[in-house]
């Protein structure tokens, strides 16, 4: 949820509360004056009944001043000189609804009779008033709140504004670049933001081409040593008189040395993808790729006796770099190949949106997600142990999914990617 | 007599270089730094110039402009630690004929000087002799007394390469990097030039008679001049 809806929601909510709040406590507090006016007046005309014994006389008989508004009862005994206030309801006659009335309830004896006498007044005008000011009191609330939620968007934009500005920049941050320039806000808390994130930017920058610097001098300083051991060697192999102990023991030391430079280059190349040497957008077509390292293995399919299977419609293509993509297919060909089995299959079916490759290979010695960690090998495998590892970091960098499973003797690589990432037909 | 540049900052490597090549029959002119090479570049009408990107007072790839800009007939060969496709096309781009990843190995060294050196100077036909084969390196034929021999593409290649480095030893390692290229690496590629070594043999051994490869117990292949 964005932060200008939540804060909205924020404000609006506890206003609200507030509202209906003060509004209970406002409605109790004029329901409360608008009994004690009409008790004032209960009590007045309680007087005047008092005053004028005739009236008592006449109180319960039609036509009487005070007909509609006095009940008199004979009750068995005076309990003394008491009244009560309360609410009530009566009947209209008229239209047979009820309506609330406020009532006084005293008792008088009248010729040495003790009669109840109850005063009542109909609370209709006061609460018809009481609603009225209600009503004008919710509509000015309903006002508020509204202007409320239109100065916070207003307020909001105009306030946010840097903040959402340095958001788009970070958003656009690349360690390749220099450290972030972001401008000065008028607003202290993200003038310090922005200075914090300049400076982090700054920190991770050099951090980046330091290490991006020492790798490649290390890769080139590792090489150049490498390449003296695998050329002197080649030349050693060269002099004569040399016994087959010796020749076995050069070859070894060049075997060893191509191994190193195949270990340096690998690593080197996991660095760079994690790293973002390559671009994270392009366009690549799997099936030339694929079909290219098939090609190019084909004598190891040959000899191995692989029975080959392939749907590889050429116009379907991946939103990646075509380098890192030659290199994913390149490594999945090599790997089902490589550990397949002696007259095994491979199947690769390329469609929109997925790439796989089911191959047969012997049982797994390790669950199969344990194998795109970084030197796990197959059973008697002659790799460096990375091919999956590059596999995954490409996937990861380029927004594709990999999914490695076996089941009763076959793999099965999947390949996915959205389809709005690459384009087919 | 061919010469060549050798433009290599890394001393051990450069005289690596030489002690291999010289013996094929060039003559090496050697500059390790930028300014040594821009010094030698007049000296010689080169065959082909090796060249690595990395020197220590300049970049290889201004070098390559300065030969291409004064039309140089010499063909360009960069050795560099920079591996990445994009270091190649930006290599070739600039003029260079062929791009070695180091470390390489001498026999492909020679081999790529060699395929150089035929495009760039002998642009028409050219054949290669040895012993009786005559080789077409642009047709991938190979006649033994004018009678064409059946070799398939990868037996022709590797046959090529041994003759390249005619009277060297080479390891199947090289062989199958020359063949197949780095992918090969990590598979089981001993078996697979075996298989094609014996094919070739077997094919030049009933033509000749006698087979002209020689086995080098445990480390590779010689294919020799002499009896």
């Amino acid at each position: 949820m964005k932060l200008q809806s939540q804060s909205s929601i924020y404000l609006s909510s506890f206003s609200l509360i507030v509202f209906v709040i003060i509004g209970v406590v406002f409605y109790s507090l004029l329901r409360k004056l608008s009994n004690d006016e009409l008790d004032a007046i209960l009590q007045e005309e309680r007087i005047e009944v008092l005053s004028n014994p005739e009236l008592l006389l006449v109180g319960n008989q039609a036509g009487a001043p005070f007909f509609s508004r006095l009940v008199a009862n004979e009750i068995a005994n005076y309990p003394g000189n008491q009244e009560y206030y309360y609410d009530s309801v009566s009947v209209v006659k008229v239209t047979g609804q009820q309506a609330a009335i406020r009532c006084l309830r005293f008792y008088e004896i009248v010729q040495e009779q003790p009669i109840e006498f109850i005063l009542f007044k109909s609370k209709l005008p006061a609460e018809q008033f009481v609603r009225q000011i209600i009503l004008f009191i919710s509509f000015i609330a309903g006002l508020f709140l509204l202007g409320i939620y239109l100065m916070n968007q207003f307020a909001f934009r105009r306030i946010w504004k840097d903040f959402y500005t340095t958001i788009q920049s970070l958003d656009n941050y690349n360690p390749k670049q220099k450290a972030l320039q972001l401008k000065s806000s008028h607003i202290n808390e993200f003038r310090t933001l922005n200075q914090e994130i300049e400076k982090m930017t700054r920190r991770i920058s050099e951090t980046y081409d330091n290490l991006n610097n020492f790798t490649s001098h290390t890769t080139h300083e590792i090489q150049t040593p490498l390449a003296v051991i695998r050329l002197k060697s080649e030349l050693l192999m060269q002099t004569s008189n040399l016994d087959n102990e010796q020749l076995q023991l050069i070859e070894s030391i060049g075997d060893n040395s191509r191994h190193l430079s195949q270990l340096n280059r690998s690593l080197a190349l996991l660095f760079k993808i994690d790293h973002q040497h390559y671009s994270t957008s392009g366009i690549f077509y799997p099936a030339t790729g694929i079909l290219r390292q098939l090609d190019n293995l084909s004598d190891l399919i040959d000899l191995k006796e692989i029975k080959l299977s392939t749907i590889l419609p050429p116009e379907i293509s991946v939103g990646i770099d075509p380098s890192l993509g030659d290199i994913l297919v390149h490594n999945l060909v090599k790997n089902a190949i490589v550990h397949n089995l002696p007259g095994g299959t491979l199947d690769i079916k390329l469609k929109p949106g997925s790439l796989r490759f089911t191959n047969n290979g012997p049982e797994p010695l390790y669950p199969t997600d344990h194998y795109f960690a970084e030197f796990v090998k197959g059973r008697d495998s002659k790799g460096l142990g990375l091919g999956l590892s590059l596999i995954r970091k490409i996937c990861e960098v380029s927004g594709l999914s990999v999914k490695y499973t076996y089941d009763k003797g076959i793999h099965q690589f999947d390949v996915k990617w959205p389809e709005k990432n690459g384009k087919s037909g | 007599m061919i010469t060549l540049l050798i433009i290599e900052d890394e001393r051990s490597l450069m005289e690596s270089m030489v002690s291999y090549l010289e013996p094929g029959g060039y003559r090496c002119i050697t500059a390790d730094t930028y300014h040594e090479a821009l010094k030698q570049i007049d000296r010689f009408d080169y065959y082909c110039v090796v060249v690595d990107l990395n020197l220590p007072d300049g970049d290889g790839l201004k070098i390559i402009r300065l030969l291409k800009e004064n039309q140089a007939k010499c063909g360009i060969i960069v050795i560099s630690a920079r591996d990445t496709l994009n270091d190649r096309i930006v290599g070739l781009q600039t003029g260079a004929d062929d791009y070695l990843v180091k470390p390489f190995d001498l026999s492909e060294l020679n081999a790529r000087i060699q395929s150089v050196i035929r495009r760039t100077r002998y642009t028409g036909f050219n054949q290669i002799i040895f012993r009786e084969l005559t080789i077409d390196p642009d047709g991938k034929t190979a006649q033994l007394n004018g009678e064409l021999l059946d070799l398939t593409r990868k037996e022709f290649d590797i046959l090529m390469y041994l003759i390249t480095n005619k009277n060297r030893v080479i390891t199947k390692d090289a062989i199958a990097e020359h063949i197949w290229g780095e992918s090969i690496y990590g598979t089981d590629y001993t078996e697979m030039v075996y298989t094609h070594m014996k094919n070739l043999r077997k094919k030049l051994q009933q033509k000749t008679g006698t087979d002209w490869i020689q086995t080098v117990y445990g480390s590779g292949y010689r294919i020799t001049e002499d009896e």
